[in-house]
């Protein structure tokens, strides 16, 4: 999670993390893992995330024939289409756009989120081009060269967040890994991620906010 | 078995580094096969036969012709292997080689200069020779292929595969992202002009693919750098 949100940082836009949500919050209120102000979806103000880490394994302590399987149909898009029945409705009542942040264990993505990589990757070259003064260049060949290069640093990085996530996952302890910021009364706070904090905030959160999953 | 052998031979050795019969096989002669009694060496007895008899194999035995130099002896017992490098074949020096393989290249060159012109001198097979010999004995064993289920493996393997996805959904509904990608062309269109059927957008996911960004010498920039 605080991979991407360092992903929306280099894009220029403000972004608020709830490092703790309350899932027995009214549906009226509901809260994100993270948002994104003013993302720019037409129609929207907002847009929030939610970010889960997905087991490609059945676990089923009832059906021990089942139990331990991989799982052989498309259950991120699953998984994804449940999340959005679940929450984007309500959030676009507010006007706040709704995506799923979605991959599994085994390092597989959920469509959306790779868009998302992207529309980020996009962003952040655009800001770039305009920092270094060539908002002419924007759209040429060049920028496209260098916006492949920006998607794929953030698909790695992606991809060694959740590599490191699965990793420590069977070993996590959810009282013993609070995040730092947890001792802020605080729960919603609106901060810029440091890149140090990537690596045990994304595990640490999914694992805490999805651990049926 | 000419290996174990050799180790039974240094077993006199003070180096800590050729000091291995002791620790391998406590309690074992190792220069006599016939009275092993371990059980890892008898099914090394057993595997050694089985490559003699069933897979056409020729032993190299250090105990031949040029066993004598071959079989490397201690000269003395200082513990500074630095002081025992051979200074030539014939002072039968341990040569002061912590790896082993290294060791017997060592005593496979001494075998060679100790051969007359017509014995064959051992060497290792090019992989292609390995390769076909295996091969012709492959059909005897491919009822193993039976006993093996790959499905485990293949469902891995595609878990660990890339993706590839239409960067525009066919259905509009299924991103919120839409506006970010070109609408790809209706099938009329593609018809009209072939070209813009592969001008489709498609985004690619590799999971491992963040290893290649783990390389050392690579730049930790995120832009290029022109």
């Amino acid at each position: 999670m605080a991979t991407a949100t360092a992903n929306t940082l280099y894009s220029g836009l403000r972004v608020r993390i709830n490092h703790k949500v309350a899932t027995i919050a009214a549906d009226s209120n509901k809260q994100g893992e993270v948002q994104v102000m003013e993302f720019g979806i037409p129609g929207y103000n907002d847009e929030v995330w939610d970010v889960s880490l997905v087991s490609d394994k059945i676990g089923s302590s009832t059906q021990h024939g089942l139990n331990g399987k991989l799982q052989l149909c498309d259950y991120l898009n699953v998984r994804a289409r449940y999340k959005i029945g679940k929450f984007r409705r309500d959030y676009a009542a507010k006007d706040i756009a709704f995506a799923p942040a979605m991959l599994s264990v085994a390092g597989k993505i959920h469509l959306e989120f790779l868009r998302l990589l992207w529309v980020f990757a996009d962003m952040q070259t655009v800001k770039y081009f305009n920092l270094v003064g060539e908002q002419e260049d924007i759209r040429n060949e060049r920028f496209k060269r260098s916006r492949a290069s920006t998607f794929s640093y953030n698909r790695n990085a992606i991809g060694l967040a959740v590599t490191y996530a699965s990793a420590i996952r069977t070993h996590l302890s959810v009282h013993g890994t609070a995040h730092p910021t947890s001792a802020v009364s605080e729960n919603q706070l609106l901060i810029e991620v440091p890149m140090s904090e990537i690596w045990m905030t994304f595990s640490a959160t999914s694992s805490a906010l999805h651990p049926e999953s | 078995m000419s290996l174990v052998q050799w180790l039974g031979f240094c077993r006199h050795a003070e180096q800590n580094f050729i000091y291995l019969a002791s620790t391998w096989a406590p309690g074992q002669d190792l220069a006599n096969p016939d009275q092993w009694s371990a059980p890892i060496l008898l099914a090394l007895k057993q595997a050694h036969q089985v490559l003699l008899t069933d897979f056409g194999c020729h032993e190299w035995s250090i105990s031949g012709p040029a066993s004598t130099s071959a079989v490397p002896q201690i000269e003395d017992s200082s513990p500074n292997p630095a002081a025992h490098a051979p200074q030539s074949a014939s002072r039968n020096v341990v040569p002061p080689l912590t790896l082993l393989s290294l060791t017997l290249l060592y005593s496979t060159q001494t075998v060679d200069s100790n051969l007359d012109g017509n014995a064959k001198v051992p060497s290792v097979p090019a992989q292609r020779v390995i390769t076909a010999h295996l091969m012709r004995l492959w059909p005897s064993h491919q009822y193993v292929l039976g006993d093996i289920s790959l499905t485990r493996s293949e469902q891995t393997l595609g878990l660990q595969s890339s993706q590839r996805f239409k960067a525009y959904p066919a259905d509009p509904n299924d991103t919120i992202f839409g506006l970010h990608f070109p609408t790809p062309a209706t099938d009329s269109q593609v018809q009209a002009d072939p070209s813009l059927k592969e001008k489709a957008w498609h985004l690619t996911w590799m999971p491992f693919a963040f290893l290649a960004s783990l390389w050392p010498r690579r730049q930790p920039t995120r832009f290029t750098a022109d």
